[in-house]
């Protein structure tokens, strides 16, 4: 199931909060913990097995952790990581390496496809932070298989993240009880997500599609494409966690921001702090500082920090073009590092928020490219090898309403800068009125996405 | 305490819509259910379904947006190209797919093998590409060239000659605009010109038809055009909406003179097209001006070669005493992706 569905807002929420309402204290998280299954069972009830294996398993190990020491406790977090990697490893990159193998002529004999489970990557990170927290004694085990498999499962984070640690949610999970202003600020939250997808995210997607079909797309193209997709994925993401950290807060649990104006950076360890904040800050705490972190040196921590973004970047899509991306941005790290390790000067802010962001954008377009043949087509267009101007199927693929919502997109952006405090404030946090009128918007505007479809089927 | 409460309004208004409204289709979809509907995803679709159709809407409102969309921003949608004074377009042929060469080549190579298959049949096979209204009617489009549609020409053009088989070229002499302004198809005076330079094609290999046919000209009709209809302008206010047009209603009357069980031949003369062989009385046109009554077996949506390729598979045996076959295509269908028939027809020709 999605957020942005009749289905979740019409029948699945309204059921959940009723009936987290009316159970007793104590039936609480075991009631999240079944809605979240249905949740995730809407899509595929065949993977709920899987989930549900994962969540034991880490939940199991993690008390195994505890109650062993030495070399067995060693173990026992190696056996606790080990397992849902390797699920993780084998449902996200069998396709890729099976097709990569088969591309360089191994006989491997014919593949059939393994479906990707949606979320697994969430699960699997949270399950990992859980047991290495465990084993760095930075949280107490859970006793309570409920309490913990709701952790894991929670509907609001499974699917997209924001990942969340145990240690944010561990408290309140035993203990909680209904806050008016926290449930206020959690629906505050939700809407707004849920417009920021919709109204501006999911606006822009067609734009980003019509320019990524283009065969010989002119350097205007591009631009005007690689420009709808940085806003496109900001708003469909950042709406996202927006809308998992509302409904966290409307049961009174509270996920990790996710996301802190990150295309205002001006540099790219700047943009890592601000973009997708859960995930940088994981890799960091259990992949790069593991690693050794900066502990060993100049090289080694410029190895450690590239090793750390391409394996994010391989994280987030079995493709060759997530690990160049990753790569690309680790080489960008790296070079922002060598840059202030070499006493050069200060660029101006203007000049450096330009250049981050066309650094920023360039990686957007690997990240959004299918394959890296489309990557090649989409990167020489930009350097005008297919022209300057703005192609004619381009023009007639943008609509007007994508153009204003792409100004629109930016003036949320850039809001932080305005001039006047109270536009600032009223745009950055807008308030429960204005953000209850535009979720009704936006719930207009997602059924009549979904009339047209079916309309299109009438010729 | 009053906002929670404003929001849950809402969402449980939309509650007992659902549980009012759709009780039936979910309890429906809940009966019906299998296992493997479950673990495949079917399930969830249905129950979304219904829970669409059960929320509440207001085709009003959504008429009113729409329509301010179109008239302060120039918006059709995404599926329709809003041009200038009020002709819409299709964006099927404005658009620029990457594999649009592929698929071009692709219908390149059946083309000759549903010409061999015809010419097997012992059918004359008269094909027509119906040019695209962007081409014919560039001047409205307002800001957009009809690129695509020039690069189709090209490759048709370039292609090499279809043994066995007659093209009937429309782009000569089109009667412009020839098309309807809020519709995709061509208009009756275009539908008539297509007939009549069908009608001489056919008649140059099979001779004059001998048939009495006559057509009839019925009452005026308001049209409300297909392009209107998907860009959702159809529900907006007059004042916001395109306005309708207007067609007159063409009938056909045949005097036949078979005895008292109707012992009439069949048609000689097949017309396998899309739907623009389904609109603007283009049929009555053609057997006007053929002198000659056609069997209609076109498809809506039937874009490249449904209609022929259906023939072909389960009614090869109704072309043994068919003369000709005419095959009506639009243009823009030469870049679509393959469809499952074109897919079996080539595999099975291989």
């Amino acid at each position: 199931m999605v957020f942005v569905s009749d289905s979740f807002v019409f029948l699945f929420l309204p059921l959940f909060l009723l009936i987290y309402a009316i159970v007793p204290a104590r039936c609480r998280n075991a009631t999240i913990l079944v809605f979240s299954l249905i949740f995730y069972g809407w899509w595929r009830f065949d993977f709920l097995p899987l989930l549900i294996v994962i969540a034991c398993w880490s939940w199991a190990t993690g008390l195994w952790i505890v109650r062993s020491d030495g070399r067995e406790r060693r173990i026992a977090l190696l056996a606790a990581i080990g397992a849902p990697l390797a699920s993780l490893i084998w449902f996200k990159y069998a396709n890729l390496l099976a097709e990569t193998l088969l591309a360089l002529g191994a006989p491997i004999g014919s593949w059939t496809a393994v479906p990707l489970p949606i979320g697994l990557s969430f699960f699997v990170f949270g399950a990992i932070s859980y047991s290495v927290d465990v084993f760095r004694k930075t949280v107490a085990a859970e006793p309570n298989l409920v309490n913990y498999a709701t952790y894991q499962a929670m509907f609001g984070h499974l699917v997209a993240g924001p990942v969340v640690r145990y240690q944010s949610v561990a408290e309140r999970l035993t203990s909680r009880s209904f806050n008016l202003s926290e449930f206020t600020e959690g629906w505050r939250r939700f809407m707004l997500g849920f417009a920021l997808k919709v109204l501006l995210g999911d606006t822009l997607a067609p734009l980003v599609d019509a320019g990524y079909a283009l065969p010989n797309p002119g350097a205007a193209d591009v631009a005007l494409t690689v420009a709808a997709y940085t806003l496109h994925l900001y708003f469909d993401f950042a709406g996202y966690s927006s809308m998992a950290i509302g409904l966290g807060l409307m049961v009174g649990l509270k996920f990790p921001e996710n996301f802190d104006n990150p295309y205002l950076s001006k540099s790219i360890t700047e943009f890592w702090r601000r973009w997708h904040i859960s995930l940088s800050s994981w890799l960091r705490d259990y992949l790069y500082i593991p690693l050794g972190g900066n502990r060993a040196g100049k090289v080694r921590s410029y190895f450690n920090l590239l090793v750390t973004m391409a394996l994010g970047g391989l994280w987030h899509g079995a493709n060759w073009t997530f690990l160049v991306w990753g790569l690309w941005h680790g080489l960008g790290l790296i070079a922002a590092r060598l840059w202030s390790a070499a006493g050069a000067p200060a660029i101006p802010a203007p000049i450096s928020h330009i250049l981050t962001m066309m650094f920023v954008m360039i990686g957007w377009l690997l990240f959004r490219a299918q394959d890296w043949q489309v990557a090649q087509t989409m990167m020489s267009g930009l350097l005008g090898f297919n022209g300057l101007s703005l192609s004619s199927p381009m023009r007639a693929a943008v609509r007007p309403t994508e153009l204003l919502t792409l100004c629109i997109g930016l003036l949320v952006v850039y809001a932080p800068l305005l001039a006047s405090y109270r536009v600032q404030g009223y745009i950055a946090r807008p308030p429960f009125e204005l953000a209850l009128l535009l979720w009704l918007c936006a719930l207009w505007t997602m059924q009549s996405r979904t009339v047209i479809p079916f309309l299109y089927f009438q010729f | 305490m009053i906002r929670a409460l404003l929001v849950l309004a809402v969402i449980f208004s939309g509650l007992a819509a659902v549980l009012t409204r759709g009780r039936d289709s979910l309890a429906d979809v809940l009966r019906t259910t299998t296992v493997s509907d479950l673990t495949n995803g079917l399930f969830a679709k249905h129950v979304d379904k219904a829970i669409f159709n059960a929320v509440p809407r207001s085709s009003a409102l959504e008429g009113i947006v729409t329509g301010l969309e179109y008239r302060v921003l120039g918006d059709a949608g995404p599926l329709v190209r809003a041009g200038c004074g009020d002709w819409l377009y299709t964006i099927e042929e404005l658009r620029a797919e990457r594999h649009d060469r592929d698929n071009m080549a692709l219908r390149a190579e059946l083309l000759r093998r549903l010409t061999r298959a015809i010419r097997l049949a012992g059918s004359r096979l008269v094909i027509v590409p119906v040019p695209d209204k962007a081409e014919q009617v560039e001047a409205e489009l307002c800001g957009v060239t009809a690129v695509q549609s020039r690069l189709r020409d090209q490759f048709w053009n370039e292609l090499d000659h279809l043994e066995g088989a007659f093209v009937v070229d429309l782009r000569n002499d089109w009667p412009k605009p020839g098309y309807w302004k809020t519709d995709t198809h061509w208009d009756q005076i275009g539908a008539h010109f297509a007939a009549r330079q069908i009608a001489k094609a056919v008649t140059r290999t099979l001779g004059p038809g001998q048939d009495a046919v006559r057509l009839v000209d019925r009452s005026i009709r308001q049209r409300s055009g297909d392009l209107a209809r998907l860009a959702g302008l159809t529900e907006a206010p007059r004042s916001l909406a395109p306005a309708p047009e207007q067609e007159r209603e063409v009938k056909l009357e045949v005097s036949r003179s078979g005895g008292l069980l109707d012992d009439t031949p069949e048609p000689e003369i097949i017309l396998a097209g899309s739907s623009f062989s389904l609109n603007s009385g283009f049929v009555e046109y053609l057997q006007a001006s053929l002198s000659r009554e056609v069997a209609q077996i076109s498809q809506p949506g039937g874009g490249f070669a449904g209609a022929l390729l259906e023939t072909l598979d389960k009614r090869a045996g109704s072309l043994e005493n068919v003369k000709a076959v005419i095959w009506e295509w639009p243009m823009r269908s030469l870049v679509f992706p393959p469809s499952d028939a074109e897919k079996n027809f080539m595999r099975r020709t291989r």
